[in-house]
């Protein structure tokens, strides 16, 4: 009878209510706004590299607060007993994020929280049996004893990745042995012993190294180019003892690039017959070769040769496209130096090496094969790309 | 129209508790009416005749005996189905006119057919037509505080005619009105029970009324008298 | 022709109700009330509870687990060594206060972390949202706050925020803005002001240390990880799961809330009493009317439904309307209860309901339900009714008189009954409203047999008064019992619930004023302004502390530190004092002998508060253990003391022993006496003086501080007053329309009398000494119920709910206003029926009915 308009009443009734049931559980969400404009690529008031100066060291290792930016770039090719090959990349980033003043003096303020500066850490391992690249990346304020670089004693850290010095009886202040520990959240992990094999390289110009035409726009830049290298990879649970080689690059700069310039890349190789070859190209928006491109050439005993953009025929012969940023990136060079009378052919040893972090680069294990001065050469290298994403 | 007893009252008793004594209102009572008749039933206050129509419609139960209405012993059903027996098949006059007083005058002449579960149409129809027979076919939308005594008790005759029942009961029907209106209403439920061929129990105390009877009852001591027309027109 | 398609039973009914427009409106208003107050009261419970879940829930993020140390900091190198050493990466720094933003006026939680630790834990509040580290981290003070925040202090970011923490000023700059998402985000962060790490340290004085580390800790993490964390951590810190502070804080709150539910359900029984009395009157009135239906073959049932189906439509009415005004009460009601929660327990800030689904959902159903349990016995006396073939009236009243008897014994036994839930051990805050509800319910039985034998005694005092007037006006009462019981009911519920409420709080304020006097001892007071009023969560700058002490005309000092541990009990307020024995002066034990205060400088022995030793079920020597900073200690407990500062309770311990235990050099108040002969006002304005420029500190002489101590219990009160003024409004009401209703159904009566000579002047004597008698039964009536009821509000539902001890205090303001109260309503009713009577043409009345 009437009945069914109070059941459509209270239903209606029930309905209403229901409407008003909150949603449970949701995240909160935010995001912060902050002022356009703050900050942003200003140089202005921090230090520059505007020309050739003397290194002191062991200070020169430790941090140059003050300038903007600052690294120490381990790369290197390691091998089981069975040959079995891993390319590793271990980086500490120091980024200034203000310019010092005169109250913080550009330094990491002691015991406090307080700082202006910020570490990040890139650690990446290619397995190049199984074509895999994992990586992981860091980062911490410097400051709180979380991240930092010190001179006394030699350490470069962040958290509980660093490097740190190991003395050994031949070292002195200038060479010395370090030993290098990383682990990623998956647990792959690296634990070298990496020493200096050659003496310590001082880039471009005595170590200033000069990369646009804009006064300031260049690095100071430093190298150990070959490196005996000892130590632990564990990757995927498994422990493989490994020897083989590295190189360091510590360079620290405020701005480095031209507002043209839109990348690099940069290969650091290392000979079978002791030689080893750092040579990089800037590239131009437009596609051209940068004039600032350099690259040097150590021999055995680490006498340095400046190699000039104009020695150097370099030859894309491949490329490959990144499934994760759609960025395509070289894979297969022909090198040539007639200088030099050497002709290498250069391949990335797999594709993926992409460092797909906050600011995406390619950073890879090359093989390396050739000739010198008539004779079959081999070795191993590592290719730095950036300024492929697309827009 | 058959003859066959229309209503049969069989040794019909009823007492009430007062104090410590039983008091025998009805006692043994037997009546046989057939359809379409107009009993006029006399009787002083108190005499039982308001406890007879209560059995007779089923508002009460007898202590013992048979109401039997239309076939129905009303004795032997329950409060419930009595009330439903009753919505169906009885239509009630009251001295007091009785009409519900939230609903219009042609609400209160539906009320009993929608009881009774007759569907709209018909039922506004008839209850016009019984409310213009009555005379009142104008002040349908009135309530009953808008009506004079008359008005409020003719109001009260279509509604007990409008469900056409099997049997009408009449319970001082002019009771609190003036001799004329009393006399205009009584010919108004005379003129419908007859043209409707309604059978009808009228109870009052008042001796005129039985000249539009087919039969005067008499109700004293506890039983029934027959009494004949002439006799009262005399007295 | 749809006009007659509706039916007509329940036609004939909405227009009987809309000719009874004031007996309608105000059973709508019964129940409307009713449902309102239960309403409001649950929507500002559930909306204090959601800003606290949610500013909880943008505080912890995603935590599980967090490391604390034993006296609310912790270390910061723990944290250097969970990260690096223990690899835990998913672990963030913390450290938390609470601030005053200049401009609004509410305190805000004062998160300080290190944003790139937070990504896992706190979107808001990491690298990852957009922070500008540069502007964040670098040693000056900036922080960020929601916009809507920005919007409502009409700041934008690089704009300065000025800050007090603790009584000290802080400016921060605004380098960012929290942009929340939607809704409950922008809820959640609305007193939230983010900071650096270090910021936050030189904020809270916290150098090298942090409130606390968060950590995400896998599912099994207890077996494993947990055991290896813990033998990293320094004596005292631990690891302690996310949620155990939420249910601490959830838990402190539970009586506070359940009591103020009770007397929103106290509101709605009163409610209940008035939609009975006014369905009753409804179905009394119609009884002919009923009748007549009867007779034309009305069946019983459809009688019950119908009148059902009319309790349906007000409670309906009543439930909506209630709800509406629910929420607009909510609106201040909530204020009064986070002001409540601010003053006892912890900062809270509610700035916007949040209107559920159960506090809606259970008004209706208390609204509708409450309607028809109320109406289901009218409804019955309805269908019950006796076929009407002629006018008669009711015969009710001689079942009433046989049923006087009956009531009263179902009566006392329901009282019994009460009284044996009582006696139920254990029976918990639950058992003491239920026997309240059953006393309540008990007496209002016996009313019936009270009114007859009050009758017996006012109606020769009336009749010497106001002669056969009064006389009648007694009578009346009496032959009409059925009504007017149920009308005085009402009222003496309603009135007794605020006799019970009144006293209570009168009893809790005599109380806490003598233990006040006999408290503070010394001549001034100097606290730090702390976030909660009755705790003292700030601390005094040290310096200001000795240049204070050694103002001319101090005699002498003592200090308080008070510090939240944690104990075996969960976390717990614990007070060091350095008065040494003559503390005993100062405070009053409940147990324990004054031994206790030679040994307490020198054992490791302590007080705890009666509040204490109740929630915590622990007694005399009972030990209790405090994780300290040299780690895990046991305690002797050697006394207990009253206190009515904390509902939730505190430990006492001697300031020397503390310090054998904590690191903690921080004072949180400290008290002076002045020497002989100097002027205690002087003494505050030279103290003051001497702090400028130091810290902005309370500095208060004993006077001063017992009134703003007072002044902070009254506030704490202000919702059981506002609930108290509710319930006595719908007594208010409820009196008004019972007695309203009563004296318009005997129009007829009065008429009657009207024809029989009586002059308009005597009807409005009739009527108002009518209505008048039955208010001075219901106010002399609602003494002793609500007395009772005080009693078990004071010493079973407080004890159960807090365990304090009160002095029983019935104050005679109380009761006058009570029976003032009935008797004012009742005349006041009387007013419209003889204003109505007196005017009328009696012949009208006299007609028909």
């Amino acid at each position: 009878m009437k009945k069914l308009y109070w059941y459509i009443l209270a239903i209606t009734f029930i309905a209403g209510i229901v409407w008003f049931w909150p949603e449970q559980d949701q995240e909160i969400r935010a995001s912060v706004s902050v002022a356009e404009a703050m900050g942003g690529d200003d140089d202005e008031g921090y230090l520059r590299a505007t020309g050739p100066r003397e290194f002191t060291f062991p200070d020169d290792h430790g941090p140059h607060p003050g300038f903007r930016t600052e690294w120490w770039y381990y790369t290197g090719n390691v091998f089981t007993e069975e040959g079995r090959q891993f390319g590793y990349q271990f980086t500490i980033f120091r980024n200034q994020m203000s310019p010092p003043d005169n109250t913080t003096n550009g330094q990491a303020f002691g015991e406090d929280w307080d700082t202006n500066q910020l570490y990040l850490g890139h650690f990446a391992i290619s397995d190049v049996e199984n074509e895999d690249h994992v990586f992981e990346e860091r980062y911490s304020r410097g400051a709180a004893g979380l991240a930092g670089a010190q001179v006394e004693p030699y350490r470069i850290w962040l958290e509980d990745w660093e490097v740190l010095r190991v003395d050994a009886e031949n070292a002195d202040d200038k060479n010395f042995p370090v030993r290098v520990t990383a682990e990623m959240e998956t647990g792959s992990k690296i634990e070298l012993t990496i020493t200096p094999a050659k003496p310590l390289v001082l880039q471009g110009e005595e170590g200033y190294d000069k990369k646009g035409a804009e006064e300031g726009n260049a690095s100071y830049y430093l190298a150990f180019t070959r490196m005996d290298t000892e130590g632990l990879i564990t990757k995927n649970g498994e422990e493989y003892q490994v020897s083989g080689s590295s190189w360091m690059d510590h360079e620290w700069s405020t701005s480095a690039l031209d507002e043209s310039q839109e990348g690099w890349d940069w290969f650091s190789l290392q000979l079978s017959n002791g030689y080893d070859l750092m040579y990089y190209q800037l590239r131009n928006g437009d596609g051209s070769v940068s004039d600032f491109t350099t690259g040097s050439f150590i021999d055995p005993e680490g006498n340095k040769t400046i190699i000039n953009p104009e020695d150097v025929k370099l030859e894309v012969l491949n490329t490959w496209e990144s499934p994760h940023s759609r960025s395509v990136y070289p894979s297969q060079w022909v090198m040539k130096i007639p200088k030099l009378d050497l002709e290498l052919e250069l391949a990335t040893l797999f594709s993926d090496q992409e460092m797909d972090v906050s600011v995406r680069y390619f950073e890879g294990t090359l093989g390396v094969s050739g000739e010198m001065n008539g004779q079959q050469i081999g070795g191993n290298g590592f290719i730095e790309m950036t300024g492929y994403e697309q827009d | 129209m058959s003859n066959e007893a229309h209503i049969q009252l069989n040794k019909l008793t009823k007492s009430y508790q007062e104090g410590d004594k039983t008091r025998a209102v009805l006692d043994e009572m037997n009546l046989s009416v057939k359809e379409g008749e107009l009993i006029v039933l006399l009787g002083r206050s108190g005499s039982g005749k308001s406890t007879l129509l209560n059995l007779v419609s089923g508002i009460d139960k007898p202590d013992s005996g048979e109401v039997v209405i239309g076939g129905t012993d009303l004795a032997k059903l329950n409060e419930k189905d009595r009330t439903l027996f009753r919505r169906k098949n009885i239509g009630f006059v009251f001295q007091s006119f009785n009409l519900i007083t939230t609903l219009t005058a042609h609400e209160n002449v539906i009320l009993p057919l929608k009881l009774k579960g007759v569907s709209d149409d018909e039922t506004l129809s008839k209850a016009q037509q019984f409310l213009d027979e009555v005379g009142l076919g104008d002040r349908g939308d009135s309530y009953p505080d808008r009506l004079s005594g008359g008005e409020q008790q003719r109001v009260a005759i279509a509604r007990a005619l409008a469900h056409e029942p099997m049997l009408i009961l009449a319970d001082e029907p002019t009771g609190n009105l003036d001799y004329e209106t009393g006399k205009t209403i009584l010919d108004i439920l005379n003129n419908l029970v007859r043209k409707n061929g309604r059978t009808i129990i009228l109870a009052t105390h008042d001796r005129d009324i039985c000249n539009i009877a087919d039969r005067v009852l008499e109700i004293r001591g506890g039983k029934l008298r027959e009494v004949s027309i002439t006799e009262e027109a005399i007295q | 022709m749809s006009k007659y398609s509706s039916d007509l039973l329940w036609l004939s009914s909405l227009r009987f109700l809309l000719q009874h427009p004031w007996h309608f409106a105000l059973s709508i208003l019964g129940v409307a009330l009713g449902v309102s107050v239960v309403v409001s009261i649950d929507i500002s419970n559930s909306s204090a509870k959601t800003a606290f879940s949610l500013s909880t829930e943008a505080v912890t993020g995603k935590a599980t687990h967090q490391i604390q140390g034993a006296a609310e900091d912790l270390d910061e190198e723990v944290y250097q060594t969970i990260r690096i050493d223990g690899k835990i990466r998913k672990s963030a720094p913390v450290v938390e206060g609470y601030a005053r933003i200049t401009g609004v006026n509410r305190t805000f939680q004062v998160l300080g972390v290190d944003p790139i630790a937070e990504a896992p834990f706190r979107n808001f509040a990491s690298q990852e949202a957009g922070i500008e580290l540069s502007e964040f981290m670098a040693g000056e003070n900036t922080g960020l706050i929601a916009e809507s925040v920005a919007q409502e202090l009409e700041v934008s970011i690089g704009d300065t925020l000025a800050i007090s923490v603790g009584g000290r000023s802080f400016s921060i700059r605004l380098i960012g803005l929290i942009d929340t998402q939607d809704d409950r985000s922008r809820q959640a962060l609305e007193s939230l002001l983010v900071l650096d790490v270090s910021t936050a340290q030189r904020l809270f004085d916290m150098q090298g240390k942090l409130s606390q580390i968060d950590l995400i800790l896998p599912q099994n993490a207890e077996e494993n990880i947990i055991p290896e964390l813990k033998t990293m951590l320094p004596d005292g810190a631990d690891i302690i799961r996310s949620d155990s502070r939420t249910e601490t804080v959830e838990q402190m709150t539970r009586a506070f809330e359940f009591n103020l539910q009770a007397l929103s359900m106290l509101a709605l029984l009163v409610g209940m009493f008035l939609i009975y009395n006014t369905m009753t009157f409804s179905v009394v009135q119609r009884r002919p009317l009923i009748g007549r239906l009867r007779a034309l073959g009305v069946t019983k049932n459809e009688i019950l439904a119908i009148v059902l189906k009319e309790a349906v439509l007000i409670g309906l009415l009543g439930t909506v309307i209630g709800m509406i005004s629910g929420i607009f009460l909510a609106q201040v009601l909530v204020k009064l209860v986070t002001q409540s929660i601010n003053d006892l327990y912890f900062v809270l800030s509610v700035q916007e309901l949040t209107i559920g689904f159960f506090p809606l959902a259970k008004g209706a159903l208390l609204g509708i339900g409450a309607t028809l349990i109320a109406s289901f016995w009218p409804a019955r006396e309805a269908s019950q009714a006796e076929v009407s073939t002629v006018l008669r009236r009711s015969s009710n009243e001689s079942k009433i008189t046989k049923r006087i008897l009956p009531l009263a014994i179902i009566g006392v036994s329901a009282g019994l009954a009460g009284l044996g839930i009582l006696l139920i051990p254990n029976g918990g805050i639950a058992a003491g409203y239920s026997s309240l509800l059953f006393m309540i319910v008990g007496f209002s039985l016996i009313i019936p047999m009270l009114i007859v034998g009050m009758a017996k005694v006012l109606r020769p005092v009336l009749g010497k008064v106001n002669g056969l007037i009064g006389k009648m006006s007694v009578r009346g009462v009496v032959t009409e019992l059925s009504r007017t019981s149920v009308a005085i009911a009402a009222l003496v519920v309603a009135v007794a619930a605020t006799v019970g409420v009144g006293v209570m709080v009168d009893s809790f304020r005599t109380t806490v004023v003598s233990w006040l006097e006999s408290q503070l001892q010394a001549d001034v007071y100097v606290q730090p302004p702390s976030s909660v009023s009755r705790n003292a969560d700030s601390e005094l700058v040290p310096m200001l502390v000795d240049i204070l002490k050694e103002t001319e005309g101090v005699a002498e000092s003592h200090t308080v530190r008070s510090v939240d541990v944690r104990t075996n009990n969960g976390t717990d307020n614990l007070v060091a004092i350095d008065q040494g024995e003559a503390a005993r002066n100062t405070y009053q034990l409940k147990e324990g002998d004054s031994g206790f205060w030679q040994d307490y400088t020198e054992e490791n022995i302590l007080m705890v508060s009666e509040v204490y030793a109740y929630r915590n079920e622990v007694g005399l020597g009972d030990s209790l253990f405090i994780v300290t900073d040299r780690g895990r200690q046991g305690f002797e407990i050697r006394a207990i003391n009253f206190d009515y500062a904390s509902d939730i309770g505190t430990i006492t311990i001697n300031r020397e022993i503390y310090n054998q235990y904590f690191e903690d050099e921080a004072i949180s108040g400290l008290a002076l006496y002045a020497e002989d002969g100097v002027e205690v006002d002087e003494l505050v304005e030279r103290l003051r003086e001497r702090s400028k420029g130091l810290q902005e500190v309370f500095i208060r002489s004993n006077k001063g501080l017992r009134e703003a101590s007072i002044e902070i219990f009254d506030r704490t009160f202000t919702v059981t007053v506002v609930l108290r003024m509710l319930a006595i409004l719908v007594a208010f009401i409820g009196v008004l329309s019972a007695l309203m209703a009563l004296q318009l159904e005997r129009s007829r009566e009065l008429a009657v009398l009207r024809a029989n000579g009586m002059t308009p002047g005597q009807l409005w004597n009739y009527v108002i000494t009518q209505t008048g008698v039955m208010g001075v039964m219901a106010g002399i009536l609602s003494v002793p119920l609500g007395i009772l009821m005080a009693y078990i509000l004071v010493y079973v539902i407080n004890l159960r709910s807090f365990g304090w001890t009160l002095q029983f205090m019935i104050s005679s303001e109380v009761l006058i206003q009570a029976v003032a109260l009935a008797v004012v309503a009742a005349l006041l009713a009387g007013i419209y029926p003889s204003w109505k009577m007196a005017k009328t043409n009696p012949a009208d009345a006299l007609r028909n009915e």
